[in-house]
């Protein structure tokens, strides 16, 4: 386990408009442990007034190398000090964390990802080598897009949208996803991370096909382990409302029995 | 090594770190990171006689040195706890405290009677949450009504009684004295500041409760002022926190008064924070040549 550690940074270079790619050096062999969903927290580098750590999900690990490789939006303080981190500079982590997605005989799954909620999907298909994965992803503009054509490479399809229509199709993940529906048999299940509005679209969706739906759910969250109970979800299940943790009892829950607001 | 042992209202502790409530869970989730035994005391997460959804998120906001959170006692309620957390604290080798909160008398009464029948080192009663709505930290916001549920609750208390004070008062000392008054055999404070923090881009508050409580180190000044305030105002032990991040700073609410001290806030921030503070306050006793923890206790020079 890594539980909590300072690694140093390999590499930290921008990948789209205010995204990141790190790499952290965080050890050989952690590959049971570092899995598609999981998500490590990290302390702003440089900044102890920061007092909370920033989740950031896992968007790939090499077991040989050692490599934990993180996508992660530059939106405040915390990450712009993320961002600030040169090189062999270390970077305090807590992790990994939560339960991600675990594909239970599912032969052929589809990602729907929106934005920065692409990244932790993408560690899926090197993950998970038996699994047949395709995708599909939206973005904003086709500035906020990022490892494009590693997707690809890795994916049986990866159809790409964009709100604008400045890369790949223009329109919502949704309107692919219904494309692909109609064209072809529906996957064993769908893995999704984005927006509330693009999850809430999602779910609107899915639900009627019976097609089973993992998401990821963000959320504010205070300590990551549990204890704090900021970062709760609400769920609806068999006519009862209960409260789930995001950071532990996810990120990803059953897109049924998760409420959908903001 | 100093002896770090302290006696509070006749419970032995190992150590003077006790976990605050709300930032360590039932103990579960920490004992993956060190072994509890090593803590002075853990006190549970806020209990209420019934099971509690708590407050719509976004519940907690970063603020500078601090949060802000307005969790709103999310917790199973006293039945569920009684059945599956608090036989698991007790396993735990380490000072049992429940902390129990109420949005009224009768609920604080029936709580009270239910932990107090099911046996555990101390009962913390909690009325400082600023985060409940018709109750919680209204109780604890002028004399008279804190003297109310004190008296209320402390014939059916069979273990030491704690009372945990709101900072968000006038007059700190005063309420002290009335719980003091009561019956109260322990005083903690501080509970979280009533604050709020905005979002300027989105034009509105970070968290969906609008107002909630601030802790961390940003807070610690006042805490250290409060505590040292109710240390001279009452003779029963007080146990401090508020911004308790180092050995240093347990060190520094020992010498204002504190008995022991809490560890909230820090345990968020890192989960091993209390094992570390507990080998940080041993060594600060050993570089001071000071040979048991307990002499620290309002020692402070004025």
């Amino acid at each position: 386990m890594m539980q909590q550690g300072s690694y140093p940074v390999v590499y930290n270079h921008g990948v789209a408009q205010d995204t990141m790619h790190m790499g952290l050096l965080v050890g050989k062999n952690l590959g049971e442990e570092i899995t598609p969903g999981r998500f490590v927290n990290l302390k702003a580098p440089g900044r102890p007034d920061l007092i909370l750590r920033r989740p950031i999900s896992i968007n790939n690990y090499d077991g040989e190398t050692g490599i934990l490789e993180l996508v992660y939006q530059v939106k405040g303080q915390g990450t712009q000090a993320l961002a600030g981190c040169r090189e062999g500079e270390l970077v305090d982590a807590l992790g990994p964390l939560g339960h991600g997605f675990t594909p239970k005989g599912e032969r052929n799954i589809w990602l729907v990802g929106g934005g920065i909620g692409v990244a932790p999907l993408r560690y899926l298909p090197l993950y998970y080598k038996t699994v047949r994965f395709s995708g599909i992803f939206g973005y904003r503009t086709k500035d906020c897009i990022y490892q494009q054509d590693d997707l690809s490479a890795s994916l049986a399809f990866a159809d790409f949208y964009t709100d604008d229509g400045s890369n790949g199709n223009q329109g919502f993940v949704t309107q692919g996803l219904i494309k692909r529906l109609e064209s072809q048999p529906a996957p064993d299940a769908i893995y999704a991370c984005g927006p509330v509005p693009m999850l809430r679209a999602l779910k609107e969706l899915v639900l009627p096909t019976n097609i089973p739906c993992m998401v990821s759910m963000e959320e504010r969250m205070g300590c990551g382990t549990g204890v704090c109970v900021a970062c709760t979800c609400l769920i609806q299940k068999d006519g009862l409302e209960t409260r789930k943790r995001v950071c532990t009892d996810g990120p990803v829950f059953d897109i049924e029995e998760v409420a959908l607001h903001g | 090594m100093a002896d770090l042992s302290v006696n509070l209202c006749g419970v032995s502790l190992k150590n003077p770190i006790i976990a605050a409530s709300g930032t360590f869970g039932f103990g579960r989730e920490m004992a993956g990171y060190f072994d509890l035994s090593r803590m002075g005391g853990i006190s549970s997460k806020g209990i209420t006689r019934q099971p509690r959804l708590g407050n719509p998120t976004p519940r907690i906001a970063e603020t500078p040195s601090g949060c802000i959170n307005s969790v709103g006692l999310e917790n199973p309620g006293v039945e569920a706890f009684l059945r599956t957390e608090l036989p698991y604290m007790k396993t735990l080798q380490t000072a049992v405290i429940v902390n129990v909160s109420g949005s009224s008398l009768g609920e604080y009464r029936e709580t009270v009677a239910m932990v107090s029948e099911a046996g555990a080192d101390m009962i913390e009663l909690n009325i400082s949450c600023p985060n409940i709505k018709g109750g919680g930290m209204a109780f604890g916001t002028t004399p008279q009504s804190a003297a109310e549920v004190v008296r209320e609750v402390r014939p059916l208390c069979k273990m030491p009684l704690m009372v945990k004070l709101s900072p968000n008062v006038a007059d700190i000392a005063a309420i002290a004295r009335a719980v003091e008054g009561e019956g109260a055999d322990a005083i903690s404070l501080i509970n979280t500041l009533s604050a709020m923090a905005v979002d300027p881009y989105t034009r509105r508050p970070i968290l969906a409760s609008v107002m909630g409580g601030l802790s961390g180190p940003a807070v610690k000044p006042i805490a250290l002022r409060m505590v040292y305030q109710v240390s001279q105002a009452v003779s029963i032990p007080v146990v401090g926190l508020g911004g308790v991040t180092t050995g240093l700073d347990a060190a520094e609410f020992m010498l204002c008064g504190a008995t022991a001290v809490m560890v909230g806030t820090a345990s968020l921030m890192d989960p091993y924070s209390c094992d570390r503070i507990i080998a940080e306050l041993n060594d600060y006793l050993d570089g001071m040549g000071i040979a048991t923890a307990a002499e620290l206790t309002g020692s402070l020079m004025v």
